[in-house]
């Protein structure tokens, strides 16, 4: 199964390795053949047949692959570029669009049978509050508790997962991201067409957030250049990227940003049962309990002592270990991990925390709907 | 039967899997088609016969279908599932368009209209069709349309500039919708380099429209008690929809700032559409297209805009189920006649905390100087 499992991820993923000029298209290759069809038509079918039979339908789709493959012939490579990370659906190949072809009515059939009910789970989170490692749980989880195998789907030249092709907005291709179900990842924005999707999508949601004046601080001390923060180590040692993160409400990773998204998730879905909020600060008060909720909430089963010590094991290496993601070249602690709680009162000046709190109070006198931040965090004033 | 539709009439999604009858040889005819409408794409200003034919010769090998009925969609899944004659369709519109977007055909040949409802786009999306046509020799918009109800950005939820836009206009026009002034639909624009036009209309006039738009006779029957007991426009000061005045403040506002010194956006008013129109679409047609309006033009906006009043035959959505107790929304400072004293103070009260909050909302004053109202 693992073999078959890294042929296929491989073949997705490939897109992403190389580089070629797609325009440059070889009509050469194709060579016309009733056989090949035949199984291309058959691969189709038996996907489509078993699609609400089986649990995973990695190995339809790989036979799939290859018979596009062997119809098609050699194929031009996804092109990486800064154009291609905002539009990576384009261009597509013969074999891909007929690998997408397959996906698109499966998922399209098991949307129609609500089969991604309890089998897809949404995490939606901010940077830094530990995301990476309940997305690794949540996966063991459902490998080992439901018996689901990884995700596969389509990759196209993609960083950082499904959500890069619109931004923070579930899109109509979503699906074909995890078509066995699974986990999709990302700081999904909580407007009011993601609300509606999530609930057509018929997905688990879990929410995980973190007090936002420490995630403030810890977005603060990964330097880099993301969507149009740009920060060094001396930005940090200065201190100009939290007042940046305080007072630039355009900013994506600005504290005005994050206030707006927990207000809108947890207003447009906190009421529902399959919505289910973690915060960071739970986690390291006490894992145990808040990765036994995370467990009873996906598979509405105790969690078993087995299951802990391999969450236990995933948590060591997480904190500036192996499964640490990103460049950790790029993060600077001039004043301690910014992992720790109430990490904003080593790094945060008097002028800053005044800015912070003004900041948060302007935003809580103009959302009418703010008081649910208090629900998660009373504390979210800082002295 | 519309462009739009012809491109892409759709087989009832119920038996898809019954209708994939591959049939011989006939499907490696498709390669060398697409591989030409690739290659040719950039040196062409429309690529519309190349696709119909490839369509019909997919239908050919596919069996033709028949129209999609739209309870058969997902709302917001529109592109689950697909027929592989739509499939072998797509495939050459999306290599069509990556090599148009890696030459930068689009750059003066695709336009947003971002607007919210109720401030006249469907008049604007038709004025600049005209425009595009005449002046630049765009033709109409085509592309895929899959039993949408508000266009090409249902995709992505009706917020976003997701990576398969063009597919709804390869040949480049104005694509219109409310699109969300969130990063990734801004950079996008910026890398993409697209103008914009932001359309725009005073959030209290605005309101008023949108709470008179009802769909059926039950919806007027409850907005006319609501207006009676003074609470019609509770609902569009509180909550997190894409219509309430919160959600109107922020997308002007976010727009404003983040593409104000781009070079890509074009502001314009509702109000000043009403007060000047050929003022206001000279501007217009000079931002699309480097030149002045011409009378042909001029003349055809004239007959537009009188058919687009209350009554008119381009009037969009159930228009026979709007209901104006006090006067058509349409009017400038309508708000006067609806809203009670409550709704002025809770209206301000809003706005008030909404430019406390937000240090760059600001730009909304030189739009709207009178965007507080006067009590």
């Amino acid at each position: 199964m693992e073999e078959i499992l890294e042929n296929s991820l491989q073949f997705i993923l490939s897109r992403t390795e190389k580089k070629s000029d797609t325009t440059n298209y070889s009509r050469e290759n194709t060579i016309a053949s009733s056989e090949s069809l035949k199984k291309i038509q058959w691969a189709l079918d038996n996907i489509l047949d078993a699609a609400l039979i089986k649990n995973s339908l990695l190995a339809e789709v790989n036979a799939l692959r290859e018979a596009a493959d062997q119809h098609f012939g050699p194929q031009p490579e996804a092109v990486e570029s800064d154009l291609h990370r905002l539009m990576h659906e384009l261009p597509v190949n013969m074999v891909e669009a007929t690998v997408q072809l397959g996906l698109r009515l499966v998922t399209n059939k098991r949307l129609q049978a609500n089969w991604y009910k309890d089998r897809l789970i949404i995490l939606i989170n901010a940077e830094k509050s530990g995301s990476t490692l309940h997305e690794i749980v949540i996966r063991d989880i459902q490998l080992h508790i439901l018996k689901q195998e990884a995700n596969f789907g389509i990759q196209r030249g993609l960083r950082y997962g499904p959500t890069e092709p619109a931004y923070g907005t579930f899109h109509g291709l979503i699906p074909l991201f995890a078509p066995d179900g699974g986990i999709l990842r990302g700081p999904f924005l909580g407007h009011a067409g993601n609300i509606r999707f999530v609930k057509e999508l018929g997905a688990k949601v879990t929410f995980l957030c973190r007090h936002p004046a420490d995630r403030l601080v810890a977005r603060g001390c990964m330097t880099g250049d993301f969507f149009g923060l740009t920060t060094s180590k001396e930005d940090v040692d200065s201190g100009e990227v939290f007042s940046k993160l305080i007072n630039e409400h355009a900013l994506p990773q600005s504290l005005s940003t994050e206030l707006h998204w927990m207000v809108d998730w947890l207003e447009g879905l906190g009421h529902s049962e399959r919505f289910h909020i973690m915060r960071y600060e739970d986690m390291m008060k006490d894992a145990k309990a808040h990765f036994e909720k995370l467990h009873k909430f996906i598979t509405n089963a105790p969690m078993s002592d087995e299951t802990w010590l391999a969450i236990q094991s995933n948590m060591s290496r997480t904190s500036g270990g192996d499964l640490q993601p990103g460049n950790r070249e790029e993060r600077h602690y001039p004043k301690g991990y910014s992992g720790n709680i109430g990490v904003w009162r080593d790094y945060l000046s008097k002028d800053q925390i005044t800015a912070y709190n003004d900041c948060v109070k302007r935003f809580v006198d103009y959302h009418p709907h703010s008081d649910i931040l208090f629900t998660v965090y009373p504390d979210i004033y800082i002295e | 039967m519309g462009a739009l539709e012809k491109i892409l009439h759709l087989g009832s999604r119920k038996n898809v899997g019954q209708q994939m009858l591959w049939q011989g040889d006939m499907v490696s005819e498709f390669e060398p088609l697409i591989s030409r409408i690739e290659q040719d794409a950039p040196y062409k200003l429309s690529i519309f016969p190349d696709i119909m034919e490839l369509k019909n010769k997919a239908e050919k090998v596919f069996g033709s279908v028949a129209v999609c009925s739209e309870d058969s969609l997902h709302s917001n899944m529109i592109d689950l599932p697909v027929t592989c004659a739509e499939a072998i369709v797509q495939l050459g519109l999306r290599r069509a368009v990556n090599t148009r977007l890696m030459s930068g055909w689009y750059q003066d040949k695709l336009f947003f209209l971002i607007n919210s409802e109720k401030s006249s786009s469907t008049l604007h999306e038709i004025v600049i069709r005209i425009m595009l046509k005449d002046t630049l020799g765009l033709t109409e918009n085509f592309g895929i349309q899959r039993g949408l109800t508000y266009g090409p950005t249902e995709i992505g939820t009706e917020a976003s500039i997701h990576g398969l836009i063009h597919m709804y206009a390869p040949d480049g026009g104005v694509l219109r919708s409310p699109f969300l002034p969130y990063h990734g639909n801004y950079r996008r624009i910026k890398i993409l380099k697209n103008k914009v036009i932001l359309l725009t209309r005073h959030p209290a006039d605005r309101m008023v429209a949108r709470v008179c738009m009802n769909n059926d006779s039950t919806g007027v029957k409850l907005f006319n008690e609501k207006l009676a007991a003074g609470t019609a426009f509770n609902e569009m000061f509180e909550l997190n929809i894409n219509s309430s005045l919160r959600y109107d403040l922020e997308w002007m506002s976010g727009w404003l700032f983040t593409l104000k010194h781009t070079g890509l956006l074009y502001q314009v008013r509702y109000e000043d559409m009403l007060k000047d129109p050929h003022k206001h679409f000279n501007g217009i047609h000079k931002f699309l297209t480097g030149q002045e309006i011409t009378q042909s033009i001029s003349d055809q906006i004239s007959d537009k805009m009188s058919r687009t009043k209350s009554g008119g035959d381009l009037q969009p959505g159930a228009t026979k189920a709007r209901s104006y107790p006090k006067g058509y929304s349409g009017k400038v400072g309508v708000w006067r006649d609806y809203f009670n004293e409550k709704d002025i103070e809770t209206y301000n009260k809003i706005v008030k905390s909404f430019l406390e909050y937000d240090p760059k909302a600001e730009g909304l004053l030189d739009i709207y100087p009178d965007l507080k109202l006067d009590e």
